[in-house]
């Protein structure tokens, strides 16, 4: 019997089906295309929610079963014990466990301790000692200590006896019944004895371990602070507790009775502080991600587009069979659509594994651990569909094109579609879309709550302006180019480089795909640059002085004079950073830092750079004279604030206004909000009278180490003092800003990868629809290896102009992206041309392009000339 | 009464300032049944007479009726239906799917035409066997030979029962023994079904298969010559050869 179950088909998707799988090296990159778009989305997506995800846990597991916080609304200072009994009166209050911790170093450490900074501006958990004192039997409602070794302090307790995190001892080689060297304000260093070993969880992974828990008076009396507590956690009534109307009454109804000084909070809240610090950079992310996507399209369009000129002969034999155009449009769409769904699943996998390792780059300078990469499945199923609309989106045109193909097209010998008239479209609307583009980033004044949507679609609209330009520019620079290919590569090169010419939107859409990826580099590199470059010249003209000097515990203002005796010394000036929050005329408040400087030194040892207000000198003095503060630019714009306008800080003694003297450039704080006082109203208001910071000048002769020796070793004996020069401090920043901008390096990789991508497939394409020319070339006399150096020079002419555009586009970018950082940020950057990653850039296009090429030439030299010549 | 009717057709294309007529107020008309073959020089208009009939192309002035449909005026999409479900092509270079089974390419019209597969299973094996190919339905085009992949392309041009066939030198690209066997079948569908069928080709051999030869010259047909198949093809081909001497074509 005739088997009859030869076709397995009854639909016209076996068609798609087939030509997914048969020409699966196309299949293969346009997927790629869609994986490593969506695969940047979604990583980039799932690291940041990670990230906050990651604090947010943080301040949950740390909090144990507290439902409340008190605090002083300055975070980090000290209120007196009595508000426990006020708290404990309360209805509805079971529990009320007090705290208090003095940061400090080991004293074994005491030398070599650094100010680590995050880019929250913050410190980095972990650098400094955490003594907690803590009221033990208060504690059994709120905290489980799950105590690995020897017992826990008693409420009684008096002995300086201390428990610390079983990972922090096993790391500095401590055991139980050691003793444990701190420096303390009063004493200096005292020995505690080591009588037991939590392990890191719950309280434990408070300050990344890095904490020693002790009876609260024990720690109260170590740090001077009898009396006083930094916080109480609330346990409260469990049906208040469960419903979110009732705990958040009773909140703001404790919060009305403790009065202005001290705030009461949810413990969850504590973390949104960090997370708000990290919004700015995440918004960045999101925005290079999204152009991954983009880009991703391109190459979609393009491999779409070709396997329409490919089977253009096969699309007119369906139309003369009776295909309708519309069947023949549905069929591409269906292809892309199958293409989009399996791209952008498997796209969200290898963005999951993407997610973990910028994770880790997060992890490396936000001051916070993202130990677990958690994704949302609703947003991996937001990203497959924006992988298959994308998707779709790009195949419509060439859908189109399909639809269009004539039948006669099948009769034909050798089909020839209808490439487009590109040069025409692209002269009329290629520096048009540009121009218009330029002036919206440029011109328009754009509200804050609608810059970042519109700033980014404007630089989508620039892309396409610039990739519709490049067809207009092909010839001239092919010609341009001649000479040098025909030296790189002979004669072939000619044969190559003029290629390019013959299907103007191929080579249009692989230039701008090499383009993109370059332009992202160039692009944030002259961001970074420019960051780097202004901030250094910051440190080096605002921030002034010659060295800093600083203390794991504040300074006594004496130190000043002591220091000033010096003979290197020329000048000394003070600063103290304090928290606090601010209240801006909009209404807008967040926690933010108070930076309280010296009015009668600063200019000795500094200068300001003002945007906006009175010289320096006419600036300290109205400092000096009381309620005036200077604020940076990005907080100017941040909370829309001008010279004179007014805003109103919480202090010790309530909340206060404080005038704007002059808006200057700044990056003290990094992305935490920093205003600049006065060190008498930091006296008045916060009651604060040590110092963090020295800034020191010294003669022009000075000998560095010796100075530091002298200051670190006879001055600072007993007072800890560490000595920091400017070179050192630069480092330090200029490290951060590496880290921070390595995850930007990431998406500009994945951008080149795209343009690669690209160029695989444009000259694949050109091999396979050109096998029977190769073959005539072949029958001729051209060997293989010349075969190859002529599918090589078509792809290095394609590269040196990805590489052009991509430079000249990158150097637009950059400058978008600083106009973006000022909208968004509100840093205010001069632009730096980075002329090694122009350069760099430039080999990297040639070289993507031209190893991009060798399968494609590999397989053009193998075409067998018998075939090539019949193959119809 | 003719399956197929052309009335005073002209075809112009033009090439910049330079007007082209490749067919000047043809009328043509194909009974059904008949096996019509057109010859001519290169040039003459042949294929575009061929397109215009199959609805692939319009004319520039005139009228060309399709099984009873005035397809020089309809849409483009009432003219796809039209070839969808009663016209079958054949073409020089047969056209297979590379990606398709030859079962499968032969299924391609009804596929299109949204028919169900597996009722139509039975005609398909049939189509194969009749053109010699019933081992070979799960063969990719790759794997058969020329003549191979124009049998299985004229169990396509077949499988939707059309109203006629044209084919565009069929023969065009094979050798002669693969030619004969295809110019056979074609003769074997049109008796033996009863098909209709016009065929364009240069080869007075391929010719003596018809029943008829038109001859085109400059666009206008200029000459018909029924063929008697009488004392064999021999016969036939030197009287389509003395016509040809005779038109100087
Ligand atoms: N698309 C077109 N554009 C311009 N002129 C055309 C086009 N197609 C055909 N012609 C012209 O029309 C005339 C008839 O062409 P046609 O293809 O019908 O000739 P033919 O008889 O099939 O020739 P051959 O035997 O070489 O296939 C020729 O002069 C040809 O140059
Ligand atoms: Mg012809």
């Amino acid at each position: 019997m005739f088997q009859l179950g030869f076709i397995r088909f009854n639909s016209p998707l076996i068609l798609v089906f087939r030509n997914l799988w048969t020409r699966w090296v196309r299949t293969l990159l346009t997927m790629t295309g869609i994986i490593v778009g969506v695969g940047a989305m979604v990583a980039v997506n799932t690291t940041n929610k990670s990230t906050i995800q990651a604090i947010s846990s943080f301040f949950d597991e740390a909090a144990g079963r507290s439902d409340l916080i008190v605090e002083t609304a300055v975070s980090g200072e000290t209120f007196a014990t009595d508000t426990i009994n006020r708290v404990r009166r309360v209805p509805g209050i079971l529990a009320v466990a007090p705290s208090i911790v003095g940061v400090t170093v080991p004293a074994a450490e005491a030398a070599q301790w650094e100010q680590q900074l995050s880019i929250s501006g913050g410190a980095v958990p972990g650098t400094s000692f955490w003594l907690m004192g803590r009221d033990l039997e208060a504690d059994t409602a709120v905290h489980e200590y799950n105590l690995s070794e020897g017992r826990l302090p008693t409420a009684a307790e008096t002995s300086y006896n201390v428990v610390l995190v079983e990972d922090y001892a096993a790391d500095k080689g401590i055991e139980v019944g050691e003793d444990f060297a701190i420096l303390t304000p009063g004493a200096g260093a005292v020995n505690l004895r080591v009588i037991g070993l939590i392990a890191k969880e719950g309280i434990g992974i408070t300050n990344d371990g890095v904490l020693g828990i002790a009876n609260l008076a024990v720690v109260q009396e170590l740090f001077n602070l009898t009396g006083e507590v930094n916080q109480l956690e609330l346990v409260v009534d469990e049906d208040i507790a469960a419903d979110t109307d009732r705990l958040e009454a009773l909140r703001t109804e404790l919060d009305d009775q403790l009065g202005t000084s001290l705030t009461v909070k949810r413990p969850a809240s504590r973390g949104e502080a960090v997370a708000n610090s990290l919004g700015t950079y995440q918004l960045g992310l999101n925005f290079f991600s999204v152009v991954s996507l983009f880009v991703g399209s391109f190459l979609i369009y393009n491999a779409f587009a070709m396997t329409i000129v490919e089977r253009t002969r096969e699309i007119g034999m369906f139309r003369a069979i009776g295909m309708t155009r519309r069947q023949i449009g549905v069929m591409v769409l269906l292809e892309a659509g199958m293409l989009g769904l399996f791209g952008s699943v498997i796209g969200v996998g290898f963005g999951l594994l993407l997610a973990q390792f910028l994770a880790r780059i997060v992890s490396s300078f936000s001051g916070q651990t993202v130990e677990q990469v958690t994704a949302v499945p609703t947003d991996l199923a937001q990203a497959i569909a924006i992988g298959l609309a994308v998707t779709i989106v790009a195949a419509i045109l060439p859908a189109i094109q399909a639809a269009r193909v004539s039948p006669l097209q099948a009769l034909r010998i050798q089909a020839n579609l209808d490439e487009g008239r590109w040069q025409e479209t692209g002269l009329r609307f290629g520096p048009l879309t540009i121009f218009a583009t330029l002036l919206i980033l440029y011109q328009v004044p754009l509200r804050p709550a609608v810059t970042f949507p519109v700033g980014s679609n404007a630089i989508f609209a620039m892309l396409l302006g610039a990739t519709l330009c490049i067809p207009i520019l092909t010839k001239p620079i092919e010609r341009l180019l001649r000479p040098f290919i025909l030296l790189l590569f002979g004669n072939e090169g000619r044969l190559g480089s003029s290629n390019i010419n013959r299907a103007q939107g191929r080579t249009t859409l692989t230039v701008a795909a090499l383009m993109v990826g370059i332009s992202m580099v160039v692009g944030i590199e002259g961001m970074t640059l420019s960051f780097e470059t202004d901030i250094m010249d910051w440190v080096d003209t605002a921030l002034g002085g010659d060295l800093f000097v600083r203390s794991p515990l504040q300074m006594r203002p004496d130190v000043e004079a002591r220091l000033l005796a010096l003979p290197e010394v020329t000048a000394v000036t003070k600063s103290r950073y304090i928290a606090t929050r601010l209240f801006s005329p909009d209404g807008e408040d967040e926690y933010a830092i108070f930076n309280a400087i010296d009015p009668a030194t600063y200019l000795n040892v500094a200068s300001i750079r003002v945007q906006d207000g009175p010289a320096p000198a006419e600036l300290v003095q109205q400092l000096a004279t009381g309620d005036a503060i200077w604020v940076g630019a990005d907080v100017a714009q941040k909370y829309n604030l001008h010279v004179n306008d007014e805003v109103v800080l919480e202090t010790r003694r309530g909340r206060r206004p404080f005038r704007i003297a002059a808006i200057v450039i700044d990056f003290a704080g990094g992305e935490t909000t920093t205003v600049t006082g006065s060190w008498n109203d930091l006296r008045r208001y916060f009651g604060v009278t040590d110092v963090s910071t020295f800034l020191v000048r010294l003669a022009p002769a000075a000998s560095l180490p010796a100075i530091t020796d002298t200051i670190e070793n006879d001055i600072g004996r007993n007072l800890n003092l560490i000595v920091e020069s400017k070179q050192e401090f630069e480092d330090k920043m200029r490290t951060l800003s590496a880290q921070a901008f390595s995850l930007f390096d990431v998406l500009g990789l994945i951008g080149l990868v795209v343009g690669g991508l690209g160029v695989i497939n444009t000259m694949l394409m050109n091999v396979l629809e050109r096998t029977r020319e190769l073959g005539g070339l072949r029958s001729l006399g051209m060997t293989r290896r010349q075969v190859r150096r002529m599918i090589l020079a078509e792809a290095a002419t394609i590269g040196v102009m990805g590489g052009l555009f991509g430079v000249a586009f990158g150097a637009v970018l950059a400058d978008v992206f600083l106009v973006g950082l000022r909208a968004v940020g509100g840093f205010v950057l001069n632009l730096q041309t980075p002329y090694t990653a122009i350069a760099v850039s430039f080999v990297i296009a040639l070289v993507l392009a031209l190893a991009a090429a060798l399968y494609p030439a590999w397989r053009a030299s193998q075409v067998n000339i018998i075939q090539a010549i019949k193959n119809e | 009464m003719s399956v197929l009717e052309a009335k005073m057709v002209t075809k112009q294309y033009q090439m910049g300032e330079v007007t082209v007529q490749a067919l000047a107020e043809v009328d043509f008309a194909v009974a059904k049944g008949d096996f019509v073959a057109v010859m001519g020089p290169s040039g003459s208009g042949k294929s575009t007479l061929l397109h215009l009939l199959g609805g692939l192309d319009e004319p520039t002035s005139g009228e060309i009726t399709l099984a009873g449909r005035p397809i020089s005026r309809l849409s483009d999409d009432e003219v796809t239906i039209v070839r969808r479900r009663k016209v079958g092509f054949i073409f020089q270079f047969f056209n297979l799917v590379p990606t398709l089974s030859a079962a499968e390419n032969v299924a391609l019209p009804l596929l299109i035409d949204g028919r169900n597969i597996k009722e139509e299973q039975q005609k398909i094996i049939n189509l194969l066997e009749m053109v010699g190919l019933g081992e070979r339905a799960d063969h990719k085009p790759d794997q058969l030979s020329g003549g191979q992949q124009q049998r299985v392309a004229i169990a396509r041009a077949f499988v939707n029962d059309p109203e006629i066939v044209l084919a565009d030198e069929p023969t065009g690209n094979l050798d002669s023994k693969s030619g004969t066997a295809v110019l056979n079948l074609l003769r074997q569908f049109c008796r033996e079904l009863q098909q209709t069928i016009v065929m364009v080709t240069h080869d007075p051999r391929a010719a003596s298969f018809a029943n008829k030869v038109v001859f085109l010259k400059d666009g206008n047909i200029i000459q018909e010559l029924p063929i008697a198949h009488n004392d064999g093809h021999e016969e036939d081909i030197r009287a389509i050869m003395r016509v040809m001497r005779e038109l100087e074509l």
